[in-house]
């Protein structure tokens, strides 16, 4: 190999703190990638469950009226943020118009959709692409809805008894394995 | 003996991975011997691994076309169905076609890099072949052992399975190999930061040398995102041309990087500055860049173009990842004292420090862009939550960041490197701040009040006058010098300083693009409509009326196309047909979107659902978007200008070259 000028010259502590920087975030990036590789899809606790669920007033994404959560009072409720912008929404969307038919055909539940952070037109455009919700999606446009669920990113489901107690949270798409264990908690046969 | 030519691929391909490794055994025995013969073996070698390689992209492009569905790969991706032109690129349309291009590219890349810069770069030579054979190993060992396309099936299938829909499109002819042309560039300026590291070598003859390799790739990537956002636009159907997918995420990340190393190689060229500094962009742009293909082909991200996942391959890239990283942040590292640049940014109004500001603007982007890439990863990981960061983040975080690139770029050409006086930066400024100001106005009175908006358009006409201005002075002083014309001024001025003239125009162009974005988001118009045959819908100032739908069909798919016709002031000027195709052979549907093109803008028409004799679609009014594809093309002409500049290294070595502190000159 041929030989430079010695770089072994005395490192300034501002070197070191880049240069130990660099290591972390090497390191960070390496380790993450790899657990994400032989991770698995799991439930996500919410500081909601076990306490009444936050109450809200919003206009609807189509049409007139607004979606009231006095509303849902006596019937276990599930409440779905969305939005166009998400991709796993689309994942999810099947089973979520498969299970508002449900709630529409039986009515031993209520369901709902907030339109979280997003733009009405792109909101509606996404709907008429993938098929419309057999039930009603407030919109939450700045996301003030969101902030009361605590909601950080999307999708993510509320399931709420019938006395109005959030009993599960679920981030990410909703399934049937997720809806297996989640709708019994309202007491809801899945 | 008789060989079937599909195993004739396959031989070929292994035997280029071993004469990789053999190439990267023998360059680091040289570079140790200084054995000249070695050196040479090494060179041989690469070059038959470029023939080697091409050769087994050959057989597979012709097990395509010739739909030899004995090849498990063709069977999976082609169809006696498939039109010829896909059959072509189908070959790239998955997985394992995807990496043998990548391999294919990089092999005939790092060739003509050893043969152009042989003479050149003696000294650096060894490394550079031993980095570019040590990365292509690692892709051809991907190929052959865990992504093999040329494995056989035992019964041979009459039919092939068909090609994924949505690929069946004429972008996917150029998208994803223009992108992947981008990507594996920046190997070559990776390898040749590598030998510079290595050799602790602090010239600037690197860095000349990688310039045009730099601008080549940056404008095959740019020119490949733009060629997935018109592929989104049209075929996907999502009237927008970015989604902040984590895949789309993947190719700006590098395209971020590497912009900023375009301008920072300018201050080491010409100041000997930011020396580390573009090392270390040189080397995570190529991370950047390897990080992408990790993304796209583990699965470890749910994104809409995900590849067929599969854990010993995303594991195989992790690692091939990690191992790049260490040896790339490891040399940095380790040769940081040496690298480390003497000059100074001497004042805040000079070239290096707006150049130091695109820099630093750039690389947070890119940072933001990662981040926000991989925190749903990073949440699902701690919380076993799965979440998607979605474009409210990104636009709201990155808008600003670009406005204030575009500042940058309008300033920076006109600024001195070392200094100047405020007052001129003042006399500058006037004129493209009242362009700015006149926009920004005239948006005020049509309506517009989002105050990013407002500051958006301002922003893009500011940098679009101050761009043009300086074309205008460069052109006047040409003509001041040398007398005669306008037109003989400008040919002369294009002429004589390629490289300024070429950035110049490319900055012209990304301001045209950010127009088009702008100008397209902001006076869309956008209606969903339910038609019977014979009623009509207004959009902008044209009449859309539905005249009928029919069932249509073509060699793999049938499907429903509604007939609109499309007036204005009562007369018909176009035909536009939507359709929804049906795949069946994947069992897909797809939308084609009918579109009109004009000077003004597109029509756009998406056909939705049928029910009873009415049709849903979707019609959309897209202003300025044809400013996009044009500011494009400026973008590439000014590349092609600044790629045509003469390497300033030639001209003055070897007399003129310092010798660096004891460090033997090239």
């Amino acid at each position: 190999m041929t030989t430079g000028p010695d770089p072994a010259a005395v490192p300034a502590p501002r070197s070191r703190l880049w240069k130990g920087a660099l290591v972390l975030a090497m390191a960070l990036t390496v380790g993450l990638l790899g657990i994400g590789l032989t991770r698995e899809a799991s439930r996500l606790p919410s500081a909601l469950e076990g306490r009444p669920m936050p109450s809200f007033d919003l206009p609807l994404l189509d049409g007139e009226g607004r979606l009231v959560s006095a509303e849902a009072a006596g019937r276990p409720l599930i409440l779905n943020f969305w939005a166009s912008w998400c991709v796993t929404c689309r994942q999810e969307h099947p089973e979520l118009v498969r299970l508002g038919l449900r709630a529409r055909a039986r009515g031993e539940f209520a369901i709902a959709g907030i339109n979280y952070r997003d733009d009405a037109g792109n909101a509606l455009r996404f709907l008429a692409r993938e098929g419309s919700f057999p039930y009603a999606s407030g919109v939450d446009p700045r996301g003030r809805l969101g902030i009361d669920f605590g909601v950080y990113g999307m999708p993510e489901t509320f399931f709420v008894d019938a006395a109005g107690i959030v009993r599960g949270r679920h981030a990410g798409p909703v399934t049937p394995a997720v809806l297996a264990a989640m709708l019994p908690r309202i007491g809801v046969v899945p | 003996m008789e060989m079937p030519p599909i195993r004739l691929g396959g031989v070929a391909v292994a035997l280029a991975l071993a004469l990789c490794l053999f190439a990267a055994g023998q360059a680091v025995a040289a570079a140790r011997g200084r054995s000249t013969a070695r050196l040479v073996l090494a060179r041989n070698a690469m070059l038959a691994n470029a023939l080697l390689v091409t050769l087994g992209m050959a057989v597979l492009v012709h097990a395509f076309a010739t739909s030899d569905f004995g090849v498990a790969y063709v069977a999976r991706n082609s169809n006696l169905g498939l039109p010829p032109l896909y059959r072509i690129t189908a070959a790239w349309g998955a997985h394992e076609g995807s990496l043998l291009l990548w391999a294919w590219y990089l092999a005939v890349l790092a060739a003509a890099a050893i043969v152009i810069h042989w003479r050149d770069h003696p000294l650096s030579m060894p490394w550079i072949i031993a980095t570019l054979a040590t990365v292509e190993a690692g892709f051809l060992a991907l190929i052959v052992f865990l992504s093999n396309p040329f494995a056989t099936l035992a019964p041979v299938p009459a039919d092939g399975r068909d090609l994924n829909p949505l690929l069946q499109d004429p972008g996917l002819a150029f998208h994803p190999p223009v992108l992947y042309l981008g990507y594996v560039g920046f190997a070559v300026p990776f390898a040749f930061a590598v030998a510079a590291m290595v050799r602790a070598h602090v010239g600037t003859e690197w860095v000349a040398a990688v310039r045009r390799w730099v601008l080549f790739s940056w404008a095959a990537l740019t020119s490949g995102i733009i060629f997935g956002g018109y592929w989104a636009y049209y075929e996907l159907g999502w009237g927008g041309y970015w989604a902040w997918d984590p895949v789309e995420n993947a190719s700006l990340m590098p395209w971020l990087t590497g912009s900023a190393l375009m301008h920072s190689m300018m201050a080491q060229d010409r100041r000997h500055m930011f020396r580390l500094w573009n090392a270390f962009l040189v080397v995570a742009t190529f991370l950047l860049t390897l990080l992408g293909t990790f993304l796209v082909r583990s699965g470890v991200l749910t994104s809409v173009h995900a590849f067929a996942t599969d854990p010993a391959r995303g594991g195989y890239i992790l690692g091939f990842m990690a191992l790049a990283m260490v040896a790339g942040f490891g040399l940095l590292i380790w040769r940081a004292e040496a690298l480390d640049s003497e000059a100074v940014v001497e004042s805040p109004l000079s070239r290096e420090a707006g150049i130091l500001a695109n820099n630093v603007i750039l690389v947070v982007a890119a940072l933001i862009v990662v981040i926000g890439t991989l925190f749903p990863l990073a949440v699902e990981v701690v919380t076993g939550a799965r979440i998607s960061v979605g474009a409210p983040y990104f636009n709201r975080v990155m808008v600003p960041l670009m406005l204030a690139v575009m500042v940058l770029m309008a300033l920076g050409p006109s600024l001195p490197w070392r200094t100047m006086p405020g007052r001129r930066l003042a006399a500058l400024v006037r004129l493209p701040g009242l362009a700015g100001v006149f926009a920004a106005a005239v948006a005020l009175v049509a309506g517009v009040r989002d105050g990013l908006t407002l500051a958006a358009l301002a922003v893009v006409a500011f940098a679009a006058a101050a761009t043009l201005a300086d074309l205008g002075r460069a052109v006047a002083g040409r003509r001041h010098v040398a007398g005669g014309g306008w037109a003989g001024a400008a040919l002369a001025a294009l002429g004589q300083g390629r490289r300024r003239m070429g950035g110049l125009i490319v900055h012209l162009g990304v301001a045209l693009i950010a127009a088009g974005m702008i100008g397209s988001g902001l006076f869309q118009e956008a209606l969903t409509v339910h038609l019977r045959p014979g009623e009509a819908a207004r959009i902008h100032d044209y009449t859309i009326t539905l005249r009928g739908v029919d069932v249509t069909e073509g060699p793999n798919w049938e499907g429903r196309r509604a007939r609109f016709s499309v007036s204005r002031e009562g007369e018909v000027v176009a035909m536009m047909m939507p359709e929804q195709r049906f795949y069946a052979i994947r069992g897909m549907a797809t939308t084609e979107t009918a579109i009109r093109s004009e000077i003004a803008g597109d029509l756009y028409i998406f056909f939705g659902d049928e029910s009873e004799e009415t049709v849903v679609a979707q019609i959309y009014w897209n202003p300025l978007v044809g400013l996009v594809w044009l500011g494009w093309i400026v973008v590439l002409g000014g590349a092609l200008l600044s790629f045509g500049e003469r390497e300033r290294g030639r001209r003055r070595r070897p007399a003129a070259l310092p010798a660096a502190r004891g460090a033997p000159a090239e």
